[in-house]
């Protein structure tokens, strides 16, 4: 995965599900769900219908396990379930120098492998990239610009990784209802219906959410690298879509 | 050269077009006996051509070759390396105005106004075109407006509709192991996988196309499009499906 900030793992996801009660009635089927969930968060992603916080914390673990000492981001979820999602973002290694003149050059010789020195077909679309930053004369000034270029890429294959799971999630709700209807006894019928509902409900709404994040959080690190980015500079570039991502930069 | 395996001729009633796309289309079949449809006689009065060959030398590769008339009629001609075309003929529906009238452009305001709530993202796209100043000054600038929610809309379905190829590989798999006989499987096989590559080569050359009629159009209704502008819609993310524009 190419999330910049998704090298990291969702250690722990959900709190508790206050209502469990009322809205799964059985054990069983909680169960269902907190695997569900818990697989998503494992693809870097998640469900959620509002962000209550978004801490820069320092500490990352679960519930089942030990904690950790990272630099990370933890973001927790409540559902209208009444359930919550914590979701601890741990960023590349990369990430520690980004905006230094170190992380530029690595992201120049990322750039240039992939265009002037590459063997392969060269994706026209990273000039294309180029080219927005040439309209802006803050990223051309700054000595910053394969930086934002990155920055950029990692922004629009992140957001397209998930657009892909948010396909995934409608499609397997539509392959889940359909064996759901196939259930002679109505109440059980009636009642997996719910169950799938709520779910591919909540995980889209999670895959929304992370939808926003990124693109919020990918504008912040270029708004950091240049002192400003003027929102049709953004959509120029978000516009652009990349055939693939540009890979991790060599840090170790 | 390509050796034609076989030439398949048919009008297509795309429902889902109807909707995306500025031009209502009906098939021969279901067109108005008042509406006769004379494709031979408009072919002499092109209004646009787009080639899209996906990267590969024409000729050499898939390719989509796309002539738009003025009548409104457009014919798609689908080339795949196995040498199969498919010919698609799109009808517009005649209570479509054509882009570039009055009509147009009053039912894409009346459109925006009753879309922008559901579609927020609209709003956006709205925003863009007050910055372009041709738009702007135009007594089309609505018409514009329509033809980017219509694109945007359509690359959205065509994303899924490769998606849903990606995804039913499992359905795919099932049809060939269904055949108990060795042989007959592999030919199954290979009958699934031409038809699979051949969607999804479709849904590549009908991805290309769809921004180029898109710049196409709005040169023809604005003179010019720049870069710039284009490259902003392109971030416009646009979920929803755009209800078709007909005369009541």
């Amino acid at each position: 995965m190419n999330k910049r900030v998704l090298i990291g793992m969702f250690v722990c996801v959900l709190i508790f599900f206050a209502c469990r009660r009322f809205i799964f009635e059985s054990p069983r089927r909680l169960d269902g769900i907190e695997s569900a969930i818990q697989t998503e968060s494992r693809s870097t992603n998640a469900v959620a219908l509002s962000r209550i916080a978004k801490v820069d914390s320092e500490l990352v673990g679960s519930v089942e396990s030990n904690l950790l000492e990272v630099n990370g981001i933890t973001n927790t979820y409540s559902f209208s379930s009444n359930h919550v999602v914590t979701r601890i973002v741990i960023p590349n290694p990369e990430f520690e120098i980004f905006g230094t003149p170190k992380f530029e050059s690595l992201a120049k010789a990322q750039f240039e492998s992939l265009t002037i020195n590459s063997k392969y077909m060269v994706d026209t679309n990273l000039y294309e990239l180029k080219e927005v930053f040439n309209d802006f004369p803050a990223a051309m000034n700054s000595q910053l610009l394969y930086s934002g270029i990155y920055q950029t890429a990692i922004t629009t294959c992140t957001l397209r990784e998930v657009r892909q799971l948010i396909f995934n999630t409608r499609y397997q709700a539509t392959r889940d209802l359909e064996e759901a209807n196939a259930i002679a006894d109505q109440a059980e019928k009636e009642s997996k219906i719910q169950r799938i509902k709520a779910l591919s409900d909540a995980q889209l709404e999670l895959y929304k959410s992370i939808q926003q994040e990124t693109l919020e959080d990918g504008r912040q690190n270029l708004i950091k690298l240049y002192g400003e980015l003027p929102k049709p500079i953004f959509q120029r570039l978000l516009g652009i879509e990349l055939r693939n991502a540009m890979g991790r930069l060599p840090y170790p | 050269m390509l050796i034609c395996a076989g030439f398949l001729l048919f009008f297509k009633i795309r429902q889902t077009d109807s909707k995306t796309s500025s031009f209502g289309v009906k098939s021969i079949v279901s067109a108005p006996t008042n509406y006769p449809v004379k494709i031979e006689t408009v072919n002499s009065n092109i209004r646009s051509r787009r080639v899209e060959t996906l990267g590969f030398l024409a000729g050499t590769g898939p390719m989509l070759i796309s002539e738009e008339f003025e009548s409104g009629v457009i014919t798609n001609v689908y080339q795949f390396p196995s040498g199969k075309l498919i010919t698609e003929v799109v009808l517009p529906n005649p209570k479509t105005p054509l882009l570039g009238s009055a009509d147009y452009e009053m039912l894409a305001e009346q459109d925006y106004i009753r879309s922008a709530s559901v579609e927020t993202n609209l709003v956006e796209i709205k925003e863009i075109f007050e910055e372009f100043p041709l738009a702007k000054k135009s007594q089309y600038f609505y018409s514009g407006i329509r033809e980017a929610y219509v694109l945007m809309g359509k690359l959205y379905r065509l994303q899924d509709s490769e998606l849903l190829i990606s995804a039913q590989q499992d359905v795919v798999e099932k049809e060939i192991w269904s055949v108990s006989d060795p042989a007959e499987r592999e030919l199954k096989s290979k009958e699934v996988y031409n038809r699979v590559q051949e969607e999804k080569l479709k849904n590549w050359l009908e991805t290309a196309d769809a921004p180029n009629r898109f710049k196409q159009r709005m040169e023809r209704l604005y003179g010019e499009f720049p870069k710039p502008i284009f490259q902003r819609l392109m971030s416009i993310e646009i979920t929803a499906e755009p209800k078709e524009l007909v005369n009541p």
